[in-house]
Formats: structure tokens, sequence, C-alpha cells
């Protein structure tokens, strides 16, 4: 019996680390960049064109107050930091931290 | 030393006195008929007809000169609709920053032609931002993210291009009036493009905080402005349009408030700050200018448009 509950305990254990592993999966497909003198709708707009281009790349908005670029990442495509902050620099900018949601 | 302190002050103050008169708004966050989302520029024909791009909306909307809703065109057509203009034979131009295009419609909305498309060679576009025609029907396009001018005919021909990439230094571009900032004829993202009744060609340098203003060739003429707070000054120079007398007006887009210069492109007077008022804007990026002295700026933080009447005198 007490194997028996052994084993349960194991599994749900597993069980849960797996839910997680599976929900860390869908929320990655957000991500925040914060990005270094990005003010202005000339600046935003370049910016947003540069992200839009990245492949994998749902949807961008910026919010021109915090200097934040949220990105919707299509949820069977991986897009790595590093292209990331390639895409803010080819904008003219600095890509600071990079928050995965 | 307390003469010259009070002097400065003067000068400081100067900068935002004599508000034109008549103000008039029109708009508000929205997707209806007569309500923006990001306007972004502006333009006025011959007949007093107001053009917006409104760019979260992907359209150009068509007002009367109060602010009536005329028509709305190019939905579906545009991306991200950003620079316009109106040629001489009131035909619309309209840049498109996210397709590379440059769209041509006629005083009702329907299409006439499109052209243009990415790329680096002559011709081609990264992020064209604003557009201008001048008389002669020349098409000048501000190719912002290649830093340069370049020109068309109307059925699209690549004719010539001018500028290159070139940041002023801040603490230069602040003291230009002492020493000069240099990189004539270069621009740091140039965000808008006037053409003057003399065929003068004005770009706003924004990130070089500054107008240069060019022959209709490119030829460098002078340049205006230069970083700081004070009254001839920018802090991002965003949109220009110059009147009848040849007098320039320029959204001063950081500082909140339109300058307006005369045919030398001395400064005569500046006014708003930033707020929620009339006469007060949230990032003024558009600026054009009738014929019969009224000023219509596109407020893009505050989503709607201003229009001003220029006082005779000025």
């Amino acid at each position: 019996m007490r194997i028996l509950r052994n084993v349960l305990v194991v599994f749900l254990l597993w069980f849960i680390s797996l839910g997680s592993v599976v929900a860390g999966d869908a929320t990655s497909q957000k991500a925040t960049i914060q990005v270094d003198g990005l003010s202005c709708p000339f600046c935003a707009y370049g910016l947003e064109k540069n992200l839009k281009k990245v492949k994998g790349i749902e949807s961008v908005d910026i919010d021109m107050k915090t200097g934040k670029a949220t990105v919707i990442i299509q949820s069977d495509m991986h897009v790595d930091n590093q292209a990331l902050r390639q895409a803010v620099k080819k904008a003219g900018f600095t890509a600071r931290d990079i928050a995965r949601h | 030393m307390r003469k010259y302190a009070v002097l400065l002050l003067l000068l400081l103050l100067s900068a935002c006195t004599d508000n034109p008169s008549n103000v008039q708004t029109w708009g508000g966050l929205g997707s209806a008929h007569g309500q923006f989302n990001e306007p972004f520029d502006v333009a006025v024909d011959t007949q007093g007809f107001v053009y917006v791009t409104d760019v979260r909306n992907n359209r150009v909307q068509k007002f009367t000169t109060d602010g009536d809703f005329v028509l709305a065109f190019g939905q579906g057509l545009f991306e991200k609709p950003a620079g316009i203009a109106i040629a001489p034979d009131d035909t619309v131009w309209v840049t498109d920053y996210d397709l590379d295009k440059v769209f041509h419609f006629d005083n009702k909305g329907k299409l006439i032609t499109a052209w243009g498309k990415a790329g680096d060679k002559l011709g081609e576009f990264e992020s064209p931002v604003d557009i201008a025609v001048n008389a002669k029907g020349l098409v000048y396009v501000v190719d912002q993210y290649h830093h340069r001018i370049q020109t068309f005919s109307p059925d699209g021909h690549f004719i010539s291009t001018w500028g290159k990439q070139g940041k002023v230094n801040v603490v230069r571009s602040a003291l230009n009036f002492l020493i000069s900032d240099n990189h004539k004829g270069e621009f740091y993202y140039p965000s808008r493009i006037a053409i003057g009744f003399d065929d003068l060609v004005y770009v706003s340098d924004a990130y070089n905080n500054r107008v240069q203003v060019f022959d209709s060739q490119g030829g460098f003429v002078r340049s205006i402005g230069g970083m700081g707070l004070w009254g001839g000054r920018f802090r991002v120079s965003s949109g220009i349009a110059v009147d009848a007398d040849n007098h320039l007006f320029v959204a001063d887009f950081y500082n909140n408030r339109i300058q307006q210069f005369d045919d030398e492109g001395r400064f005569i007077k500046a006014w708003g700050s930033k707020g929620v008022e009339q006469g007060e804007f949230s990032g003024p990026t558009g600026v054009a200018a009738s014929r019969d002295g009224k000023v219509y700026i596109t407020d893009w933080g505050n989503h709607r448009i201003q229009r001003f009447v220029i006082h005779s005198d000025s």
C-alpha cells in the first residue's frame, strides 16, 4: 500500500511538473523588450516595423511611456532573444532586458 | 549680470506667447468617422479640404475646413499610412511606412496609382515617412531609414536623390548659434518634407533637431533651429508646412508647441505646451497651412486635429 502511495505521489509530482512546463511554453509566446531611446512615433513605428519582420512574430505593441515593446509570438514558432535584439538594433535602438511571460 | 539674466528669461518666455486666435479642435480617440487613432500627418487642398492620415485605423479621412467629416479612404490598401501631401492639381499623395509604397488618389479617394518597394537601391524605400509635390509635379519622398530624399516623376520613375546619414552631436546642435553644427545636407531620421511657393524644399531633420532648406535640386540653402527649449529651437522637429507668405511652421514634438519662422528662417513666435486643453498638445506630428491663413496640426497623442487662425500681422 505504501509503495502504491509513493508511486502515486511521484506520478502526481511528475504530472504537476509536466503541467508547469506546458504552461511555461504557452506563456513564453509573449516577450517584453525594454528599449532605450524609444520616445516618439517616428521611433516607435520604425521599431514596430522591424519587429514585425521577424519570422514568427504575430503582433507588436509599443508603450512609449515605459519604453517597452511587447511582442506576441505565434504558438508554433520559436523566436530567440538574439533575433529580437537584432531587430531592435536594425531599428536604431538598443534592447535592454527581455522578459518572457 | 542681473540685466543679462532678465534678458535671458524674457527670451525664454518669449517662445510661448502670442497664441493664434480662433482655436478649433475635432476628433478624439476612436474608429468612427471623425475620430482618430494616432492621426499622424495632415494636408489641406486649394479648396480648404483637410486630409488626415489616421494610422491605426488604416485610412485617410477628409474633412471640411471646419472639421465636418466628408469621406474616408484607403482601408484595405494601407498598412500604416504615414505622410500626406496635396499636389497642385488637388490630387492626394500618401506614403505607407510599412508597405514601402506611395499611393496617389484623386480628391474623392479613388486610387490613381501606387508604386514603390522595399530595398536599398535608388528608387527603393525603407520606411517612406512623408511626401511632397512641387509646382512642376516632381514628387519628393522622405526615405527615413536611408536618411535621404528621393525624387520621382508622378508615375514613379526615379529621378534623383540626396542626403545620407549624419548625426549632429547634441552639444554642437545646442550651440550651433556659436559654432556651425556641420553635417549640412545630411540627415538623422528625417521626418517631414514641405515645398515653399518659391519651390524651396524644407526637410524636418528630426533627430538633428533642425529643419534644412534646399533648392529644388537638393542644393543646401540654410539650416534652421538646433537642440533647445527657447524660441527657434527644437526637441525633435516633426511636421512642417509653408504658407502663402513662405512662412515656415514647425511642430516641435517634445516641446509640445508650434513655431513660426519668416521666409529667411528667422524665428517669429511659438505657441503651445503639453496638455489636453485647446492650444495644448501631446506630441504634434503634422502641420498644414491653408491659403487663407489657417494652420492645422495633428495632435498625435490627443488623437485630434487643432486648427489655428494665424494673426494677419504676424
